[in-house]
Formats: structure tokens, sequence, C-alpha cells
């Protein structure tokens, strides 16, 4: 790290954000230090590959050094570079699968959950949910958002929100339960 | 009440979470930056250097184009001697003075036809 960049690692992050809205690169840095692990834990139950995870996650903090100048409010920070990571993953989802559809019909897949040393692979079993199903569970259990706020954020309707939380949940727990058993 | 977490799944959620803080994560996004900052340079020091050559090449051409469009605007319509009437004619009795009149009189038409 930097020796500048290590000076800010005790300042209070609205000034950090402040500076690094001005442009300065050693306060953006230690944001990077600061928030990746939030960043790559999120991207991470999105997306069922630490690679492409990683990537992602890179590629957002490279939009939000491109942009943060905008940002007027240190405060909304967090939730503007959530803003860009939920758009992010729907633009890859969208480009990798052709289509993005928040109001599915499909059924969701039985595909059997892998196996880890660390017991109960979580990204493995939200890896088959349908997309808008996956985002509207990770933003609720892993952000805490409720059902308004992730409609806000995602764009699907309240109402579809709480439908894909309710049967998302239900099949996530059936099939981590099933996995459990196995063990 | 919007909104009720299954406890399990919630606890699930919250033992997935790694540390994950990684220095060699930050120096890609920084190296990134640099990479991305030295193409911006580039791409505007290429486009500097394209101005700089396309008006290097097309300096004298361009100054005489001008020049000849300047002469052109200036020639009297009517050529009259040095005198009073020249003296009062001069802003219009131009090639200038000819387009401004007419883009004048289409201004007026067209605020009559639609005002």
């Amino acid at each position: 790290m930097p020796a500048k960049a290590a000076q800010y690692a005790d300042a209070p992050e609205a000034l950090v954000i402040s500076l690094a809205s001005r442009g300065d690169r050693d306060a953006f840095t230690d944001l990077v230090r600061r928030r990746q692990p939030w960043l790559r834990n999120l991207m991470r139950r999105l997306c069922d590959d630490a690679h492409l995870a990683d990537d992602l996650a890179q590629g957002i903090f490279l939009k939000a050094w491109r942009g943060i100048r905008r940002l007027k409010d240190p405060d909304r920070f967090g939730g503007w570079l959530k803003q860009i990571a939920v758009r992010d993953w729907i633009d890859h989802q969208r480009k990798h699968r052709g289509h993005w559809d928040t109001n599915y019909d499909d059924e969701i897949q039985a595909a059997p959950v892998q196996k880890t040393t660390t017991g109960i692979d979580l990204d493995a079993a939200l890896a088959t949910l349908p997309d808008p199903v996956r985002l509207c569970i990770v933003l609720s259990y892993q952000e805490g958002l409720s059902h308004p706020e992730i409609a806000k954020l995602t764009g699907i309707p309240d109402g579809t929100v709480k439908s894909h939380i309710r049967r998302g949940s239900e099949k996530l727990r059936n099939l981590l339960s099933a996995y459990g058993d196995e063990t | 009440m919007t909104h009720e977490r299954d406890p399990v799944l919630a606890s699930i959620f919250e033992a997935a979470d790694k540390n994950l803080e990684d220095p060699a994560f930050t120096d890609a996004i920084i190296d990134r930056m640099q990479r991305r900052r030295r193409r911006i340079l580039m791409t505007r020091g290429v486009i500097i250097a394209l101005l700089v050559l396309l008006e290097i090449a097309l300096e004298s051409p361009l100054q005489n184009s001008l020049g000849a469009v300047a002469e052109m605007l200036g020639q009297p319509l009517v050529p009259l001697d040095a005198g009073w009437l020249a003296f009062i004619l001069a802003p219009i009795n131009s090639v200038a003075g000819l387009i401004a009149v007419v883009l004048m009189g289409i201004s007026i038409l067209y605020r009559r036809m639609h005002y």
C-alpha cells in the first residue's frame, strides 16, 4: 500500500470518500481496501464463481472511480456502490444469458449442490435459483434490504420481489437442508 | 412488517461471509486505474498530435480560402465612385450586405407566417 494511502487507514470514511471524489487516488485506494471484503462477498453470492466475482468487483470499483466525482453526499457511497454492483451484475447476466426476465415462469432448477470441505455451499445453492430470485434473496439476506428497497434498486416490482423471496427462500431451504441431511 | 427473514437462512448467509481483504486485489485495481490513465493520456496525445498535423497541413489552403471569402463578401454590388452616396450605401452595397438583407427578409417573413 502506498505510504499516503496508509495514512488514510484511520481516517473517517466520509473524509476519505470526500478526498477520493476530489480525485485523490490514494484515498480511493483506501476505499477499495475498506470495501473489498463486503463487495467481493456480495459478488460471490451472486456469481458462484470466485474469479468472475472478483473480476466484476474490480470492474465495479473502476466504474466507481470514474463516477465518484459526481457523488455529492459521502454518506451515500455504500448505497451508490451497491447500485453499481447490482446494475453491473444484471448487465453481465443479460449479456451472458441473452435476457433478463424478472417475471420468469420456469421452475427453479434442482441442480445438485456441490459439497465443499467447509460444509454447506451456499453459493452453489444460490446458483440453482433463477437470476432475479437469486438477486432478491441475496439483497434481502446478505444486505438486509427491505422489499421496497430491493424493488427500487433492481427495478423489479414490489410484489414480484416479495414472491421471489418467498419462493426462493423455500427452495433454498429445501436445497440446503437436503444437503445437510446427506452429511 | 414488510419483510420476514428465515432465521436459518440468515445464519447460513452470515456464516458464509469470509474475510476477503487481500492487498493483491487492491493492487490489481490500482494497476488497472494506472493503465486506464496511461491509455487516456496516450489517446489525448495522439489527438493533439493529429490536430497539430492537420493545422500544419491545412494552414496555407485554409488561410487562402478565408481570405478569398472575405474579399468576395466585401465586393460592391454596384460600382460607385467614391463620394457621399458610396459612403451611405457601403453597408448594403456588398455581397455581405445582400446576404444580410436576404436573411433579415427571411426572418421577418418567417415571423409573420408563424406568429
